[in-house]
């Protein structure tokens, strides 16, 4: 199927929309969900499929998720196009059935990578991703945050200047909206 | 409607606010800075769902927004009039009444 786009012609009244109240978010903050265990700086890989490998590692180790499986993830996601958003950051996901909780890892690697970002920039500050499949609003919540974060030059600064894990995990937490 | 998930764009001057049905029931308001970074990460995140995706957007450059981010397989894509419908739960709305 190809996308489409329209130029709506319809009438519309906003207020139809009333019938049914927006919910509030009770989402997940990212920082909640981003254990320090789960920060990984000073990363050596040479391309996303090595990446993908360390990153498949790590969740089996620290969350009992298989490597291959994780892996294979991440990878069919990409394929569909890159997950780089530019300013060296990416964003790699994947939404899987029957995963527990949203799963979040960030890797700071030692040198950037090509990832076929946007601005053609080389990637070196990841944000990794892992949603159960029903937790859209979730994905939705933490993709704003995230946006959040790295939109802001000083925020990617000072991940590349902290000298270790806990500082990345302060910074994190340090963003994390007040509940 | 043939979309599970229709997302609604309300692009302000500074942020992109986003509302989202998925299978009818309304997902809240959540707010993205307008930045690039930020139009990359939900074009990320619609084109993780591996079905057919509905999006209404409007307001501020919401041609350029609507092109940037529909542009893949499955995803219709509707440019809405801010007066026909402004907030993105509307839009959401819109996306998910429109035959």
């Amino acid at each position: 199927m190809n996308s489409r786009v329209w130029l709506a012609p319809h009438r519309w009244v906003e207020s139809a929309s009333l019938k049914q109240p927006v919910e509030k978010a009770a989402s997940p903050a990212l920082a909640d969900l981003l254990g320090l265990e789960d920060v990984l700086i000073e990363l050596d890989v040479a391309d996303k499929e090595q990446l993908f490998a360390e990153i498949g590692r790590h969740m089996e180790r620290e969350h009992g998720l298989p490597q291959t499986w994780v892996m294979e993830s991440l990878a069919r996601r990409e394929e569909a196009g890159s997950t780089g958003i530019g300013r060296g950051v990416a964003i790699p996901h994947a939404r899987v059935r029957n995963l527990g909780r949203i799963q979040v890892a960030y890797v700071r690697l030692r040198q950037g990578i090509a990832f076929a970002a946007p601005d053609g920039r080389p990637v070196s500050d990841i944000l990794v991703l892992l949603v159960p499949k029903q937790a859209t609003e979730d994905h939705l919540a933490i993709l704003a945050e995230a946006a959040q974060m790295f939109s802001d030059p000083v925020f990617r600064e000072h991940l590349h200047t902290a000298r270790d894990t806990s500082e990345i995990k302060r910074l994190f937490d340090s963003r994390s909206p007040v509940s | 409607m043939t979309s599970d998930l229709c997302i609604g764009i309300a692009s302000k001057k500074d942020a992109y606010e986003i509302a989202a049905l998925e299978n009818g029931k309304t997902i809240g308001v959540l707010k993205f800075p307008a930045t690039r970074l930020s139009v990359e990460a939900i074009r990320g995140f619609l084109r993780a769902h591996a079905k057919p995706v509905r999006l209404a957007v409007a307001g501020a450059a919401a041609v350029s927004l609507a092109l940037a981010l529909g542009d893949f397989p499955g995803c219709e894509t509707f440019i809405v009039a801010s007066s026909i419908a402004s907030q993105a739960p509307a839009l959401a709305h819109y996306a998910w009444h429109t035959p």
